[in-house]
């Protein structure tokens, strides 16, 4: 593998570095928000998103490879600053490494998702996810050869975004994960691989808000 | 003597110059200055309510509206709680039932399904900004209008572009003598995607000399009304009403200070032992005189007042009429709270404010209390484990679950009997066709409103199948909803006004109002407030006890 235990622990130690950072951002705001009044109502808030995913994802012996593909995605509100988040994408290359092999991956999970800033209409989200994914790939064995076959493993995947109302129903959504899936290495053993996510997507709220005017859009 | 009545004759004197030479300076101020003044007042006003724990109870209504246009309750909230107005309000809810553990598992799921009302959101309408600050708001002065005695000015409020969110946003009423907020009406800026703030049009009294303190808070949203699984929209009423400011009355210390003992001895000639029988009535009495003073002391029941002898006088016809002889005697209280509901604690008949609110006429109320009385009449005894005042010592918001005035069905049915029999005989026997459908409506609303048709002391009044004195509902012709000279049932706030400081309860003051329509029956619902407002006591006194010349010379 190319990224050994060394990259894995590097990777796992940014990403902490990242949540902390965010975490401390977020208790900064609340504290921001102490005076504002208590709201009367609360719930319930749904959206769904569908949109463009982009895939790095580390092959055994071999370096990266891009897939891109779709990403949908439906969240339910729990609370002001927690929701549910079910997502699931399907990513594919046509040319896996140069060895002409169609690769996809097929990753469905859930999790919590904390929205930890909110300035204006901007509001960035954290989000750990987890549950299965079927990868479909190849690993070159030496220059002229490879072996391919599938995978279905169990996934889980952290990262967080940024989210902007463009109109009504209707928000902007960006978001980057840090991915681990499985798949075999050259030996044949089957070896977990560390991906990078990329998603932006179009957002759109089933529930109208409650004052049309005068209101920023949530 | 007569350099005492001076004395207090010159500090009257120069407190009302004081507060002439103030009016008259809040004439002569500038709208600017004026505003300097509310914000100033309502810094004070938010110091002082951070120091006060009023109870504050919320009843709201789900609406709908149907094909026919027909603005219709669907369900119903309830919330009591004992308010804290500190740095973030806090309530302390009334439960009729602890809360399980599976509850707070599975409490935040329900949220994502529907609408959750939270009760310290409906209490915080009471304040129109924790921390005021002039320049984060427009002001725009709209004109001067009277709210009863009150003349106020009427200033449109709206923040500033680059303000924090969070804002009120809408119009306040300042009267004109100190400066204060005494209506505001609105909402706040700055709703997220899942929670909101909802409409609200909130009234302070005058409580004390120169304090307004908040009273009553209407909330109603009216959206699209289109409701499915996906798309909601809020469509309901509420109700706030906050009262038991009083601090002395939630504590006997005061009493205490009060109490002199004189150092002699009972050596009255018709001292005597007790008999078997009067020793079991005064412990009875006993247990009845701890709960009701408790349930005082909770600010949940009335001080006697005014409202009490109305229903003692009913009590006493059916008693007279009847030739009872009731020892210890009958008497009457009401319980402050918006659930319709009636039982009795010993010999105590207690009413609810909100019974008594819906209540279409004398009748009705005859009906309801021959049915408590009946209890009384038949020896339906009460729990004489109150007799013993460790039982008191809970804390108050424990109230509901530690006080049971419930009777069994077979205690109830026997009420029912023995009251007709006590109406039969009483001046009410012909007139009980509207207490009649007042069962009917109250019937047919219980699956609907089961917050607002359910006790929370006493047993239950009407299920869907049915209802306390089942003879007087037969005998009643059919609801008629179309028919405007057919009142079953009042909107809620009907007939009683409390004195949000004191507790003391008097009767409305309001004229006969002919309905143009049906629709304007509006039996068990929600209706906005709009109270009259006056002066507290002492301050009219200042201004009445000196002559007009006087206050121009000085």
């Amino acid at each position: 593998m190319d990224m050994g235990k060394d990259g894995m622990r590097n990777t796992m130690r940014t990403t902490s570095k990242v949540w902390l950072f965010v975490f401390v951002f977020a208790s900064a705001a609340l504290a921001q928000n102490f005076v504002s009044p208590k709201p009367a109502v609360s719930g319930p808030a749904y959206d769904l998103s569908i949109g463009y995913a982009n895939l790095t994802m580390a092959v055994a012996s071999a370096g990266h490879a891009n897939l891109s593909g779709v990403d949908a995605s439906g969240t339910v509100a729990l609370s002001e600053r927690w929701g549910a988040v079910v997502d699931t994408s399907y990513l594919r290359t046509s040319n896996l490494m140069g060895t002409t092999h169609q690769g996809y991956m097929l990753n469905v999970q859930t999790g919590p998702v904390f929205y930890a800033l909110q300035h204006g209409n901007t509001r960035v989200f954290l989000r750990a996810l987890g549950g299965g994914a079927i990868v479909d790939g190849a690993v070159p064995i030496n220059e002229n050869s490879y072996f391919h076959g599938w995978l279905a493993r169990p996934s889980y995947a952290f990262g967080g975004g940024f989210e902007r109302p463009v109109s009504q129903s209707l928000t902007l959504r960006f978001s980057g994960d840090y991915l681990r899936t499985s798949f075999y290495d050259s030996t044949g053993s089957v070896a977990g691989q560390n991906n990078l996510r990329v998603t932006a997507s179009f957002v759109f709220r089933l529930k109208e808000r409650l004052h049309r005017s005068n209101r920023e859009p949530w | 003597m007569r350099s005492f009545r001076n004395i207090v004759c010159l500090l009257l004197v120069s407190t009302t110059a004081a507060f002439a030479a103030e009016a008259k300076a809040g004439a002569s101020l500038s709208f600017d200055q004026t505003i300097d003044q509310v914000v100033e007042r309502e810094h004070s006003f938010v110091a002082r309510l951070k120091t006060l724990h009023p109870l504050s109870e919320t009843y709201i209504q789900n609406l709908h509206e149907d094909g026919d246009h027909n603005i219709l309750p669907v369900s119903d909230q309830y919330f009591l709680g004992r308010l804290d107005l500190g740095d973030r309000p806090k309530d302390a809810s009334f439960k009729k039932q602890r809360t399980k553990f599976t509850h707070h598992l599975f409490n935040p799921f329900s949220s994502a399904f529907t609408y959750k009302y939270l009760p310290q959101g409906f209490a915080q309408m009471a304040i129109l900004d924790a921390n005021m600050q002039k320049n984060n708001y427009h002001f725009n002065f709209v004109r001067r209008e009277f709210l009863g005695e009150a003349r106020c000015i009427v200033i449109d409020v709206q923040p500033k572009e680059k303000a924090p969110k969070g804002l009120f946003i809408g119009r306040i009423w300042v009267e004109d003598r100190n400066f204060n907020i005494v209506r505001f009406n609105g909402t706040y800026t700055g709703n997220s995607h899942y929670a909101y703030y909802l409409h609200f049009d909130s009234w302070r009294f005058n409580l004390q000399p120169d304090v307004w303190l908040p009273s009553y808070i209407y909330s109603e949203e009216s959206g699209t009304k289109q409701s499915s699984a996906l798309y909601h929209d809020l469509f309901l009423k509420a109700q706030t009403r906050m009262w038991a400011y009083d601090p002395e009355q939630l504590s006997h210390d005061q009493e205490f200070t009060q109490i002199k003992i004189d150092n002699t001895v009972d050596e009255h000639p018709t001292a005597k032992d007790t008999a078997p029988v009067e020793a079991q009535r005064m412990w009875e009495r006993s247990a009845e005189d701890n709960a009701i003073d408790r349930l005082q002391q909770i600010g949940l029941l009335a001080p006697p007042g005014n409202v009490d002898k109305i229903l003692q006088t009913v009590v006493n016809n059916l008693i007279i009429t009847n030739k009872l002889e009731i020892e210890p005697e009958v008497r009457c209280r009401v319980l402050l709270t918006a659930p319709i509901e009636s039982f009795t604690i010993g010999h105590t008949i207690v009413v609810s404010r909100g019974l008594l609110d819906v209540l279409p006429d004398e009748s009705s109320l005859a009906m309801m209390l021959a049915h408590e009385l009946s209890h009384i009449a038949l020896g339906h005894h009460i729990d004489t484990s109150l007799a013993f005042n460790d039982r008191f010592f809970f804390t108050d918001t424990d109230a509901f679950q530690k006080l049971h005035f419930d009777r069994p069905a077979a205690d109830e049915q026997a009420a029912d009997s023995k009251a007709m029999e006590l109406l039969a005989n009483s001046p009410y026997k012909d007139k009980l066709v509207n207490a009649g459908l007042f069962l009917k409506a109250l019937q047919k609303d219980a699956p609907v409103l089961t917050n607002l048709i359910s006790p929370r002391l006493g047993s239950k009044m009407a299920t869907t199948d049915t209802t306390v004195m089942s003879s007087v509902f037969s005998a009643a012709p059919a609801l008629q909803e179309q028919r405007v000279d057919q009142i079953a049932a009042l909107p809620v706030g009907s007939r009683i006004k409390q004195d949000p400081w004191s507790n003391q309860l008097s009767m409305m003051n309001a004229n006969p109002v002919a309905l143009v329509s049906a629709k304007e029956k509006m039996p068990f619902e929600v209706t906005p407030f709009f109270p009259y407002l006056s002066y507290s006591q002492d301050d009219k006194k200042l201004v009445a006890e000196v002559p007009a010349g006087d206050q121009a010379t000085k």
